[in-house]
């Protein structure tokens, strides 16, 4: 599972480099979030950019992402496929997260 | 000794009856697609895999849907039905037509519960960020994106057959 992240003004990017977030690799997805927003400022987006495809253990790990950010921590959402859109949007989820279509312009750390 | 050209004549349209009530007419079949694997996590991720591309001979297929609801319905027999269970299998079949797709899945797992169907549960997520569901969002899926699902259970072998409507072609 590849994460990687980076801080744009007062924000936390994090990209997800895989085309799947399933029930083979939920746990470690939600294990590593749990592990980068410890350290994250208030404001973390996940970026699914890469991402074609969530299951139902998918969309849980984002959920339990979302509820081990800390206190005054936010996690918004970024270029979700057709398919992702979809599974967010049968269950409701994409009326808990902030959903963006693009990577928003965060301004930069040199602007 | 020379065969009677009559003869040769009733033995050539006798071949022709026989052939026309013994072959197929010739229309256009849509070959049923069936895989049979391993009921875990790594083969699903692979069958899935299979599905997407055999998908791809069928234009108006839903693919965004069957992918989803496929991959619910196998992971729920990898962790309910077959539970790490080593002689665990599921076999995947679809056919296609110009309104749907209809898929038979099959395993040797347990039998659901009361050998029902689960209901259409939507989670509750109304309530604070900390209370939201983590989980049960598979047999909602499943039943939002589908039409006729049946269960049955026959000779210690779970089936599920269900359809996916097809993108109309007019659209």
């Amino acid at each position: 599972m590849q994460l990687d992240q980076r801080t744009v003004g007062d924000a936390m990017i994090i990209t997800v480099n895989e085309p799947r977030i399933d029930a083979l690799c939920a746990i470690q997805f939600k294990e590593q979030m749990r592990i980068l927003s410890a350290d994250a400022p208030q404001r973390v987006l996940l970026d699914l950019g890469q991402v074609d495809f969530i299951d139902s253990s998918g969309l849980g790990a984002i959920v339990a992402a979302l509820k081990q950010m800390n206190d005054g921590q936010s996690l918004e959402l970024a270029c979700l496929s057709e398919t992702v859109q979809k599974v967010f949007r049968l269950t409701r989820m994409d009326s808990v997260f902030k959903i963006h279509a693009d990577v928003p312009d965060l301004g930069s750390c040199d602007a | 000794m020379r065969m009677c050209p009559t003869w040769a004549v009733v033995m050539l349209s006798l071949a022709q009856v026989v052939s026309r009530h013994f072959l197929p007419d010739p229309v256009m079949i849509h070959e049923p697609f069936r895989t049979r694997f391993a009921a875990d996590e790594t083969a699903v991720r692979r069958a899935l895999a299979l599905l997407l591309v055999e998908l791809r001979n069928h234009p108006n297929c839903d693919r965004g849907a069957c992918e989803i609801v496929v991959a619910e319905v196998l992971n729920n027999i990898v962790e309910h039905a077959c539970n790490g269970g080593e002689d665990g299998w599921i076999e995947l079949c679809f056919a296609a037509n110009e309104t749907a797709t209809l898929f038979t899945v099959s395993d040797n797992g347990v039998p659901m519960p009361d050998l029902r169907l689960p209901p259409l549960k939507n989670p509750i997520i109304d309530g604070a960020v900390g209370d939201l569901p983590e989980g049960g969002f598979g047999w909602a899926l499943i039943h939002t994106l589908t039409q006729t699902l049946t269960y049955k259970r026959t000779a210690g072998v779970n089936t599920l057959t269900f359809e996916i409507a097809a993108y109309s072609m007019s659209e």
